[in-house]
């Protein structure tokens, strides 16, 4: 028995009336029409103006009539890490960046071919690429914000061509978070008070461009052009997160197969379009590489193999010589990106790496290889990084310390609690090997805890880290 | 493809055109899209090693049940042929073997099938054969569980004689893989479903608008509720420790049970809201159970497609077993009338509770969880004639309001310590978390304790008033349908502008918590039994 209360077809039909029927489609049409206003004014009045996508695709449209001979692409490493100047002064060329935050390889073969429709001349691409971005699952939220970028300007068939790829890539339309590209503004958004949102619609009404909307946000911040920025500020290891770090926040053991998939497909592609494609791995931290292990090696060999088997170039130049290249604390901004001095540092020797490449000479001698990965590890004799973590162990806090150092290196722990009265450290747990020790507070209540980190034999601690945690006590 | 993506709505809305249009058209072939779709939805979402599975298990159940049907005409032709009763009861009998053997082959291939993904591992694990409950690295194949029990339901009416099999391959595999329900259920019967599946219908511009709402409804449990309430949940129960205070415990049950009903069931209203749509009427399977006025009363309420098909399937035929009802007359004639007609009910009971929480996964958590509620329900119904007694004694009416709110409450803390063994993943953490619950309970102030619990205390107490907000929209919706309010039809009455503040409204608590949430929400719960 039909317990639907839908009439059936097979009983006596009655023809609704065409009229009605265009009535109903109008009324749905402007419901939807509706909708998609309220979309667009809430996308405006909500996401900042001025994100680091909007510049860089705002820089592509005003070199629209340029001959741009080098493109660009990948993450937010390449995204700041380098600067146009010294490269387009080494290599002769007109340099565009395309790269944008956590852009996932799928996404940069999609940028790669719309920039080739634009600019035929491009002869010349350098895909920049990190472990973090080659081992995780390509990231709803970035791709949704990147293809917004890329569809402002366009006119609607267009942008509705480039909006399709979130629904036609099985790695974005199938998942649950791709509902955000029907509401982008949730992704991304000033904070939901009246006084932040009236700022930034004031914002975009009276910034000529986003890089200047940018420029007011953050001070730090440096407009190269073209795509190009760097962050003209220096990280401090000693507060760098632990959430930072490669080894605490990988989510696996293996990488991505849709990445090393869209990466094959990238080379592929520039083959057939006799592209010359150079893949390469900015320089991160040395605690970056530590943290990761036998993991780095293992992984990134796959990908320089699946690259020079595709008829590309590979150069991960964490693993240059030193003696050519090495970088210092003060050349990054953070745990993965290089500053301005850095990127500037870096450019001018990527730009000399590729021309000595394009004149036939050969560059394995100048950097190790994946199998000589102990021999790379034993380049360092210095403690680069250190952290402890906590965990309530029974009644107690049972402290565990971290340090990313050379192999060489015997690294010693020293733990100390603030005296809140005195102001005074008290060492609580002297040097030892042993990372591991109990807090030996009681009670309930944050207390300021300090690790010191140094080599056995040393007097004075290398790295020094400082933590607020929370006793449980009874 | 999960159930909420961008793949999922552009396939219902292209779907839903295309079924009304074919409809105007080729009415009898209507179905035929809806068979498309379920494939094609299901072909997508699990890959093709799990629509294989779903082709065996259908392909199993129709052949068997055409089968079955054949031996039964056989019978009844070899029968007519003889006039003597002992022969013909002869023939029945070797007849009744063979549709015997023909139907518990049929029942063990799927129920192998579910079997091997569910619990190979942990059987390998327990007798040290794996490294891991999980090391084997076995998927269950999605929406394995609803249409194992959807087809096997069939199967066992088919041989129950309840109805002629279905002549046509094709119709019945659509009934089996109807997609919006394939993935967490409701658990359909074939008399109830396939009616409405098969027979073309025209658009029903307001059912649809029914169906859209609950749709929404659905989404708003699910994005503002269940999954800003997720990680509070995970990240309490995963950090069990002897110290633990009762008070973060009791705060992290609640949130479950929140959770639970608003991930469960949001889940069914977008599922059946979906269904609406295409003019199809899902069973119904979530009647209020928080407002439940003893545990038996909650699981008629709760997951009620489930319950009643382990009614129909697994309790009745366990009481009116010969054995059962021979303990039943002893236990008559040696304990009391009430506890005969009781003591097999109440054994079967036990055995269906231990089965759905095997069912649930193959944990000991999860047993025990089972256990508990069997045991109470049972107990309950032994012990009927003593609490009325007490009520007589004590004079409580209970037909008074008092005494149904009391009900309610009761109900509701007794199913929550039944939480305790759901939500926690060892038996030996639910018995910690229990002992904190009633010895523990705040050894530390409150607000201190839950930020030394969870991640991020400053998020927790900004969305506690959305997860409020949220709670009351629940409660009020469930309060008038538990008063026989059409809920949905009251509000499309309303004023046009009335209804659109009020989908504003709740629109906006959905974006708010969908961007906070979209990285810790995920699919459903129970997308994965």
């Amino acid at each position: 028995m039909p317990t639907s209360d839908a009439p059936r077809a097979d009983e006596q039909r009655v023809t609704t009336p065409k009229s009605t029927i265009i009535r109903r489609i109008l009324t749905v049409s402007l419901i939807l029409a509706v909708l998609l206003a309220l979309d667009v004014a809430l996308c405006l009045a909500l996401q900042p103006y001025g994100s680091a996508a909007d510049i860089t695709w705002y820089e592509y449209r005003q070199c629209a009539d340029e001959q741009v001979e080098t493109l660009v692409i990948g993450t937010s490493t390449s995204q700041d890490g380098l600067n146009p100047q010294p490269l387009n002064e080494r290599l002769s060329t007109n340099t565009v960046n395309l790269s944008s935050t956590c852009q996932s390889t799928e996404s940069s073969l999609v940028i790669l071919r719309r920039a080739l429709s634009d600019h035929p001349e491009i002869k010349r691409v350098l895909l920049g690429t990190s472990y973090s971005e080659l081992e995780s699952r390509e990231r709803v939220d970035t791709t949704t914000l990147l293809t917004q970028a890329m569809a402002t300007g366009q006119g609607p068939v267009k942008a509705a061509i480039t909006y399709s790829r979130l629904f036609t890539d099985s790695a974005i339309g199938t998942r649950v978070q791709s509902m955000a590209a029907l509401v982008p503004f949730t992704l991304s958004h000033v904070s939901y008070t009246p006084s932040a949102i009236k700022s930034n619609v004031l914002t975009r009404l009276e910034c000529e461009s986003p890089i200047e909307a940018m420029e007011q946000r953050d001070s730090h911040w440096v407009n190269l052009g073209h795509g190009f920025a760097v962050h003209d500020v220096n990280a401090d290891f000693a507060t760098i997160p632990f959430s930072d770090v490669y080894g605490h926040f990988v989510a696996g053991e293996d990488l991505d197969a849709h990445e090393l998939a869209s990466l094959k497909k990238l080379c592929a592609f520039c083959s057939s379009h006799d592209l010359e494609l150079i893949v390469f791995v900015l320089p991160s931290p040395f605690f970056q590489q530590i943290s990761l292990g036998e993991l780095y090696p293992q992984n990134m060999s796959q990908v320089r193999d699946l690259v020079e088997t595709n008829g590309a170039t590979y150069l991960d130049f964490n693993l240059i010589h030193p003696d050519l290249f090495s970088t210092v604390e003060t050349d990054f901004c953070d745990a993965l990106h290089l500053n301005a001095d850095g990127a500037l540092k870096f450019s001018a020797f990527l730009g000399d790496t590729i021309v000595d490449l394009e004149s036939g000479q050969d560059l394995k001698p100048r950097f190790y290889s994946y199998e000589q990965w102990d021999e790379y590890l034993r380049t360092t004799d210095q403690i680069w990084y250190a952290f402890f973590e906590d965990e309530i162990v029974g009644n107690e806090l049972q402290l565990t310390g971290i340090a990313f150092a050379g192999p060489s290196c015997q690294v010693e722990y020293e733990y100390a609690l603030l005296d809140e009265a005195s102001g005074e450290w008290q060492v609580f747990r002297d040097w030892s090997v042993d990372p591991v020790c109990m807090l030996p507070e009681t009670g309930y209540g944050n207390v300021q805890v300090r690790l010191s980190v140094r080599q056995t034999g040393a007097s004075e601690p290398e790295r020094v880290r400082y933590r607020t945690v929370t006793c449980v006590g009874t | 493809m999960e159930l909420l993506s961008l793949q999922f709505i552009a396939l219902v809305c292209c779907l839903v055109p295309a079924f009304y249009l074919v409809g105007k058209r080729w009415p009898q072939h209507q179905w035929i899209i809806l068979l498309a779709g379920s494939l094609l939805f299901y072909f997508s979402a699990g890959g093709w090693k799990a629509f294989i599975y779903l082709i065996v298990t259908s392909l199993d159940v129709w052949c068997a049940s055409h089968a079955i049907a054949r031996i039964d005409a056989q019978s009844k032709q070899a029968r007519k042929e003889t006039k003597d009763r002992k022969e013909r009861k002869a023939i029945k009998e070797r007849f009744d073997r063979q549709r015997r053997r023909v139907f518990i082959a049929a029942l063990l291939i799927p129920l192998g099938i579910l079997g091997y993904f569910k619990y190979l591992n942990v059987i390998l694990f327990n007798f040290g054969a794996a490294e891991t409950p999980t090391s084997l690295g076995i998927m269950l194949p999605i929406g394995i569980s609803f249409y194992t029990f959807q087809a096997l339901g069939y199967l066992i009416d088919s041989y129950n004689s309840k109805y002629a099999p279905e002549p046509s391959y094709p119709r019945f595999l659509l009934f089996v893989s109807w997609f919006p329900q394939i993935v967490q259920g409701p658990i359909g019967r074939y008399d109830q479903l396939s009616e409405q599946l098969l027979s073309p219908r025209e658009a029903n511009l307001h059912g649809m608008r029914k169906g859209l709402l609950r749709l929404g409804y659905g989404f708003f449990k699910k994005i503002a509720i269940a999954n800003v309430i997720a990680h509070n949940v995970v990240y309490i129960f995963e950090h069990v420790v002897p110290g633990i205070p009762g008070s973060v415990v009791v705060y992290g049950v609640l949130c479950y049970s929140l959770q639970m009903y608003a991930d469960f069931s949001g889940g069914i209203d977008i599922v059946e809201g979906i269904s609406e749509l295409f003019g199809v009427t899902m069973a119904q399977n979530f009647r209020q159970p928080y407002f439940s006025v003893s545990l038996a009363d909650f699981w008629r309420r709760w997951h009620m497609s489930l319950g009643s098909w382990m009614r129909d399937y697994i309790f009745y035929p366990i009481a009116l077993t010969k054995p059962m009802q021979n303990f039943g007359k002893w236990s008559r004639a040696h304990l009391s009338t009430h506890v005969g007609r009781t003591l097999p009910a109440c054994i079967a009971n036990i055995l269906v509770f231990l089965l759905v929480g095997v069912w649930h996964g193959a944990d000991w958590h999860y047993v025990a969880w089972g256990l508990y509620n069997g045991v109470v329900v049972a107990l309950s119904d032994l012990l009927a004639p003593t609490f009325l007694t007490m009520k007589t004694k004590l004079r409580i009416n209970d037909e008074s309001r008092w005494f149904h709110v009391f009900a309610i409450i009761r109900t509701f803390i007794v199913v929550n310590i039944g939480r305790y063994f759901d939500c926690v993943t060892s038996v030996a953490d639910s018995f910690t978390c229990l002992y904190a619950t009633l010895f523990n309970f705040s050894p530390i102030p409150y607000r201190e304790a839950l930020s030394l619990y969870l991640v991020d205390s400053a998020q927790m107490f900004g969305f506690s008033r959305v997860i409020f907000i949220g709670y009351l929209v629940i409660f009020i919706v469930s309060w008038h349908a538990e008063k026989g309010v059409d809920v949905r039809e009251r509000i499309l009455s309303w004023h046009p502008v009335l209804r659109c503040c009020l989908y504003a409204a709740l629109g906006a608590i959905i974006l708010y918590s969908f961007g906070h949430t979209i990285d810790g929400g995920g699919g459903f719960l129970y997308a994965n039994f």
